[in-house]
């Protein structure tokens, strides 16, 4: 037994980690111990020592454009940027509670249980993924700002993604454009519910049926009911639909809202806040 | 010709210097600048680097290291990365030892298997997960990923196999 196991064990190891990696694939679980810790301590080495390097070239670009050209305005710039961001994510937020408010008034039942946006975490979008598989990318809050799995991450112009694992100071975002993406979503004017699902290259609507009140260019908003995103939202439009024969559903493509490509940061809303001040 | 005290440590390092480096400029440069298709997967190549070249007691701790980096770089399901890559190192040094034959084109036709393997089994899991579908133009830019990984592993390897014996070694 033990010369067969003296033998074999490098077959014997990689069938063994083969079995692993695979059935870790399949059921999403989490790392046991060790491996989870050390895997932790790895992402924050790697990603203190990209920040620590990035840093540095921002910080020698910021040298050379703060003092020697536009010290004062650059910094009066960058405050005055983040204070539009703000104000454009309160807007945003304002029109869309403005239509829900009339549609109420329409039905005269105005219930005002209006979500609004709960406590959010401002964060740097470190790097894409290194790999072309998948379309997400890494963020600078992780468990020690108290991200977790399946938050929503935002722009003052839409949904971003959602956050797909954290570490300690760092977490993965899978986009929208990401095939792991799937949000609950309904139409701006028809109010018709659907899924909005990434495929790896770009985003379709699954369950519009071909009886659906749909045009293009309608903007699609989140409905809440997956408890980690705000409702109403807006996330994607509505780009080209096309009817398929023998299906009661259409083929429909969608365009997020949120140019992923020039994202440079987000905000982690690690709650939804109902009227009543309870928090899902 | 004499080796330094503590050369082991120096063969384990250079490599593994490599691949956290090459991970870095990839996060920093590569990346940012141009696409995930460009990036030169590092760790990978520096742990089939040991699975070929170095002692399994040796070569195991920095492999469990990149390992983890390519786990935390990745951003795949939880463990897939991981085991994947320590999989990967147990079976090419037991293909490697079997049938080892010295050539540049052997080590090419390894790599590319083991690169196109690696992609195939990602593609497939995720096809059976969230019905991925990839499109014409994701299975072009793979071939051109899997192909520049091994067409770069050649001279890697090389100089990193000069760079380890000149730093081990005194004439």
């Amino acid at each position: 037994m033990l010369k067969f196991l003296r033998r074999y064990y490098r077959f014997l190891l990689s069938l063994l980690f083969l079995v692993l990696s695979l059935q870790f694939s399949f059921s999403r679980r989490n790392l046991p111990f060790p491996f989870r810790q050390m895997v932790s301590a790895v992402s924050t080495v790697s990603f203190s020592l990209a920040g620590g390097v990035a840093g540095l070239i921002d910080s020698l670009k910021e040298l050379g454009r703060d003092y020697l050209f536009l010290r004062g305005v650059v910094e009066e710039n960058e405050k005055l940027r983040k204070e539009l961001e703000l104000l454009r994510l309160k807007v945003a937020r304002l029109e869309e509670l403005e239509k829900e408010n009339e549609r109420l008034k329409k039905l005269l039942a105005f219930a005002g249980d209006g979500s609004d946006l709960g406590e959010t975490v401002t964060a740097r979008v470190i790097t894409q993924d290194l790999t072309p598989w998948s379309k997400g990318f890494f963020i600078s809050a992780g468990q020690d700002e108290g991200i977790e799995r399946g938050m929503a991450v935002l722009t003052p112009e839409g949904i971003v993604g959602k956050v797909y694992r954290v570490f300690e100071k760092a977490s993965y975002v899978v986009s929208l454009l990401d095939h792991r993406f799937t949000l609950d979503v309904r139409t701006g004017k028809g109010r018709v519910r659907c899924l909005l699902k990434g495929t790896g290259s770009g985003v379709v609507v699954k369950y519009l049926r071909t009886t659906d009140d749909v045009e293009e260019g309608e903007l699609l908003v989140t409905t809440g009911f997956e408890g980690r995103f705000p409702r109403g939202f807006p996330a994607a439009t509505i780009a080209s639909m096309e009817e398929i024969p023998g299906s009661i559903f259409r083929k429909v493509e969608a365009l997020p809202l949120v140019d992923l490509r020039k994202v440079e940061e987000v905000f982690v809303l690690k709650g939804v806040r109902e009227s009543t001040g309870r928090k899902k | 010709m004499k080796l330094l005290r503590g050369d082991r440590g120096v063969r384990v390092l250079i490599p593994a210097l490599v691949g956290v480096g090459g991970a870095l400029f990839n996060m920093v440069f590569v990346v940012p600048l141009f696409s995930s298709r460009f990036s030169i997967d590092f760790p990978l190549l520096v742990i089939l680097y040991y699975s070929f070249f170095e002692d399994v007691p040796t070569g195991i701790v920095p492999v469990l290291f990149l390992a983890g980096m390519r786990e935390a770089l990745m951003g795949g399901a939880e463990g897939g990365f991981f085991f994947g890559s320590v999989s990967l190192y147990f079976g090419v040094h037991l293909f490697f030892e079997k049938f080892f034959v010295e050539s540049e084109t052997f080590l090419f036709f390894v790599l590319l298997s083991v690169f196109a393997g690696e992609s195939v089994v990602v593609s497939l899991i995720r096809h059976t997960v969230y019905e991925f579908s990839p499109p014409s133009f994701y299975v072009f830019g793979e071939v051109v990923r899997i192909v520049e990984n091994s067409f770069i592993a050649i001279p890697l390897y090389y100089s990193l196999q000069r760079k380890v014996r000149r730093a081990v070694v005194l004439p």
